[in-house]
């Protein structure tokens, strides 16, 4: 009965998300859509580093830039397909990611999230005076869109909001369930266990260094595709796209949610897309009415809404 | 009796034609998209200024064709997506007939691709980049000069008639700060002048003593800034700190400085920097008086560049679509395109690339005022 | 050249004593209340503001609204700590962290609303001040950064060794609850150290409005080279702190005079990781979560 009923729910929320842009069909509406799917994946890819492997990333931003920057040189120097280098440009943020991890994952707390931060501020100085490559914070123009798939009679072009929304439904799909198949497997425990103590974990053979830095790999990696996704979408990149204040952003979408769930950062990131624009109605004072929402908010609910919300509703059968 | 039902008919026709093309009875919708908050949000909130006074102006003169200009202004942030969102809102939910916008380039060419598929106009007042006219995008206007047009007009006067030949940079490192040293360093090569110092700063950078001191070790007679009033005042400030007094010639071609805050901040230090600039306060034709009187009747303060091209802008696209006659955006874009303005700084028009072409002078801070001390220097 | 590099060596050192005055206060947080307060920044722009309204709108000459905004921004950011961070003290860092980001967002964002974007100068009256020996120039302001950085230093090491509240704080920074156990109010103690925290932070920000300007958002940038230094310095360490915030003040000054001013924001990464490279035992933050 639990596993019909759990299917039935996916049935209806796979059914709501193919009919919204039936219901807001203006391109404004499906421009917050998309931004909400690649925010999704990015805080389902920090969730991952900050919920399950608890080390604390400010610098998330970097590797969704580098991501961007890769995919978006490839295609405008050397007209790759975005398919091709859609993936290039995970793999590039993959191995950085792989690589400072192994350099900074040493430290804790609050060293290693200054550390991320300035690992940031690093790939940002980057991509504004390697004018040869990244053009600087002129950025880069003329991105192409995804080319059209053509498979038999199917024909698939890429050229409206309303084609994004759908790919980008595949793509938070997709990560979701590398991302559930990840944290449920021994992998995921490990990286719990490193999260909860990390002494503990160590002294039952958990390679907590190794665990960690799979973490934050697959966390670049991910938000490297992310960054693609973006490139090919708004068909523009520069600099000032990538900065802390995005990684801050990319924090508070996966606390509000909730970290330690898949569902929360998804959550976190929807919500925090929509709710600024909202917010555009109160002018001058957006921002103000922002900071203290946060305060209120982790005072009240240091949980996240969809961490507490699975604490009142499941504590009972958990 | 033919003739007569005839001209009736022809009567009617007139009539009716001009009925559907005539505007209807309601807010004529213009889409404003600035960064009103972030670092930026002091200089954009001048353009922004001056699109309030134009249109307020056209407004209490029985606005366009009778019908009041609505301004729904939206926040950037700078950011590029946060543009986009904008822009869609804008064009989408508030159906406006026309866009002003953005300030930074990144904002304005992301924006672009909107204004393009949703078919609306978009003038920028501020953003320089040179890609912004050179893609083809003939729903995208330029309503402002650019490095190019800048760089000719002062380049010549300041190598021939003040005899800069040694040319030092201190430029912000965005679009703006880079394209206009290139656009620069293309005329000083063809006037023989040669550069012996760049070096770039970040937007809100706040200590700038390496670069003035490396400087002072430098044989350059002038010493040309590209930048924003806050940043360049902090420059030129910490430049006379270092002792260089009367050592260069400080220039300013692109007027960041050339505003009541920049003197203000600056103080004394001001004195003696050139530069050119499409607008000063104290042009000395009938239009620009009248123009800087309101404005500051209206805000307190000197009206400088920003609040003239948003001034211009607004009323740029108010007189298209009152040329058009008719709400459709093709009919205003063509106006917009074909327009012969006349502003308080001088007569405009855009070219085959919506780029506007302006007249540019030749200005200096001589105790604490501006002066114009050459031009206009054609750019026709 | 040698004029040049010893000017910007001094350029350095008293860049260096701005960034000390700020990261002290930081570090002192860090080493008592075990949280990183990202709101420091708003500090030290509110405490700029403060002293500028007193001698705009109280026409009080510059030391004295120096003494007003120190005074002001310790009462506020005692007031702060009791309102807002008293909730979450001991809950995860992380917690801590976006708190004082909101409280950071909300206060810049205030300031924006109610102070405007646009830019102020304190007339302080030294600028005019200009020495010039053996070829280097230094104003009235920055030797006066200077003298005022080494006193606050010489006063806050005084009142840490010998004072009883002093006391306190170094004992409930080695173990709180021992301390708590001895019979020292921690809450007090936590206050007091948020109290000094913005003092020191709105001397440091009336000194820079004084120099360069007095804006809502001076204060982000400047936080997190405040947590390098604290970080490079060691946490609740006076002496590594000021060390590393010389350290940081002559990377920055002979790094952007000398190598590239425009990469210049990547040097402090880039000496965090040489010293994680070469002296991981120098980090004491290394083991605190």
């Amino acid at each position: 009965m639990n596993r019909f009923l759990r299917g039935l729910f996916a049935v209806l929320i796979a059914a709501a998300l193919y009919g919204l842009p039936r219901l807001f069909t203006m391109d404004y509406y499906l421009h917050i859509f998309v931004m909400s799917e690649i925010y999704a994946v990015l805080a389902l890819s920090l969730g991952l580093i900050v919920g399950f492997a608890g080390q604390v990333s400010m610098g998330h931003a970097a590797f969704y830039g580098m991501g961007a920057y890769v995919s978006a040189i490839l295609g405008t120097r050397w007209g790759w397909p975005f398919w091709i280098t859609f993936w290039i440009g995970g793999i590039f943020s993959g191995v950085v990611s792989y690589g400072i991890g192994r350099l900074v994952l040493r430290l804790r707390g609050h060293v290693l999230a200054i550390t991320t931060a300035f690992f940031g501020v690093l790939v940002m100085v980057v991509m504004n005076n390697w004018i040869s490559l990244t053009n600087g914070p002129m950025g880069i123009t003329g991105i192409p869109r995804p080319t059209p798939i053509e498979a038999g009679s199917v024909r698939l072009v890429f050229e409206s909001r309303i084609h994004y929304y759908y790919l980008g439904l595949f793509f938070v799909a997709g990560v979701l369930y590398v991302l559930y198949r990840l944290t449920n497997s021994r992998l995921g425990d490990a990286m719990v266990a490193v999260r909860e103590n990390e002494e503990l974990a160590k002294s039952l053979g958990v390679n907590a260094m190794k665990s960690k830095v799979f973490a934050f790999t697959a966390g670049g990696f991910i938000a490297g595709l992310a960054g693609s996704f973006y490139a090919h979408y708004i068909l523009f990149i520069s600099p000032v796209t990538f900065t802390m204040n995005e990684s801050i952003n990319m924090l508070v979408m996966v606390i509000f949610g909730g970290m330690s769930t898949l569902f929360g950062p998804i959550l976190g990131a929807v919500s925090l897309t929509i709710l600024p624009e909202f917010l555009r109605m109160a002018g001058e004072m957006r921002l103000v009415i922002y900071g203290f929402a946060l305060i209120l908010f982790i005072v009240w609910l240091p949980m996240g809404v969809w961490g507490t919300l699975k604490n009142r509703l499941f504590s009972g059968k958990a | 009796m033919r003739k007569l039902s005839a001209v009736v008919v022809f009567v009617l026709c007139a009539l009716a034609s001009s009925a559907a093309a005539e505007i209807p009875k309601a807010p004529v919708k213009v889409g404003v998209v600035l960064p009103t908050s972030g670092p930026i949000a002091y200089d954009g909130g001048l353009a922004l200024n001056g699109i309030k006074m134009a249109v307020e102006e056209i407004n209490a003169a029985g606005g366009i064709k009778g019908n009041r200009i609505e301004i729904y202004i939206e926040d950037s942030a700078g950011v590029p997506a946060t543009a986009v969102a904008a822009m869609e809102k804008l064009v989408g939910m508030e159906k406006v007939v026309a866009v002003i916008g953005d300030f930074g380039s990144s904002c304005t060419l992301a924006m672009m691709d909107v204004a393009r598929r949703a078919e609306v106009p978009l003038i920028t007042p501020v953003s320089l980049a040179p890609k912004i006219t050179e893609m083809g995008n003939i729903w995208m206007f330029r309503g402002c000069d650019n490095s190019g047009m800048i760089a000719r007009a002062f380049t010549k006067w300041a190598v021939q008639e003040k005899k800069i030949d040694k040319w030092a940079y201190i430029a912000i490192n965005t679009d703006y700060g880079r394209g206009s040293v290139e656009a620069f360093n293309e005329d000083l090569k063809k006037l023989g002048a040669s550069v012996v110092f760049t070096e770039y700063f970040n937007q809100g950078e706040t200590d700038y003593y390496p670069i003035v001191t490396k400087l002072s070790a430098s044989d350059a007679n002038g010493l040309c800034l590209f930048g924003e009033t806050v940043d360049l005042s902090r420059v030129v400030a910490q430049y006379y700190e270092m002792g260089l007094e009367g050592k260069m010639l400080i220039m300013d071609p692109t007027s960041g400085t050339f505003n009541e805050k920049f003197i203000e901040l600056a103080k004394e230090s001001a004195n003696g920097i050139v530069g050119a600039s499409r607008f000063v306060a104290s042009i000395p034709t009938p239009a620009a008086q009248k123009f800087a009187a309101d404005y500051k009747g209206r805000y307190n303060l000197d009206p400088e560049k920003y609040a003239q091209a948003g001034y211009d802008c607004a009323r740029m696209i108010a007189f298209a679509i009152e040329k058009a006659d008719s709400l459709d955006t093709e009919a205003i874009r063509s106006a917009l395109a074909g327009l012969r303005y006349e502003g308080p700084q001088g007569k405009a028009y855009f070219d085959e690339k919506n780029q506007l072409i302006i007249d540019e002078y030749i200005v200096a801070v001589k105790e604490g005022k501006l002066e114009v001390v050459a031009g206009p220097i054609s750019a026709h | 050249m040698w004029t040049v590099f010893f000017q910007q060596t001094l350029n350095g050192v008293i860049l260096g004593c701005i960034y000390a005055l700020i990261a002290l206060g930081l570090s002192l947080i860090f080493g008592i209340l075990e949280m990183a307060n990202f709101a420091h920044g708003e500090f030290y722009m509110l405490g700029a503001f403060m002293a500028l309204f007193s001698m705009t709108l109280l026409n009080v000459p510059f030391l004295v609204a120096l003494v007003i905004a120190m005074a002001g921004m310790a009462l506020f950011s005692a007031l702060i700590e009791h309102f807002i961070f008293k909730p979450i003290i001991g809950k995860p860092m992380i917690n801590s962290m976006l708190l004082s980001f909101g409280l950071s967002t909300a206060l810049a964002n205030l300031a924006l609303y109610f102070f405007k974007a646009d830019p102020r100068k304190i007339t302080s009256g030294l600028a005019r001040i200009r020495f010039n020996f053996w070829g280097l120039f230094l104003t009235g302001e920055r030797l006066s950064i200077l003298v005022l950085s080494v006193i606050l230093v010489l006063g806050l090491s005084w009142f840490i060794r010998y004072t009883v509240t002093g006391k306190s704080m170094r004992a409930v920074a080695q173990d709180r609850t021992a301390a708590q156990l001895a019979g020292i109010n921690v809450r007090r103690i936590y206050a007091v150290t948020f109290g000094i925290s913005g003092a020191l932070a709105a001397a440091a920000g009336t000194m820079v409005g004084a120099m360069f300007f007095v804006s809502p958002e001076m204060g982000f940038t400047v936080v997190l080279k405040s947590f390098v230094i604290v970080i490079l310095g060691g946490f609740g360490e006076i002496r590594g702190v000021i060390l590393a915030a010389i350290l940081i003040g002559l990377v920055e000054s002979l790094g952007g005079g000398f190598i590239s001013y425009a990469y210049k924001d990547a040097y402090p990464f880039i000496l965090l990781i040489l010293l994680f490279i070469f002296k991981p035992e120098g980090l004491t933050g290394g083991n605190r979560a």
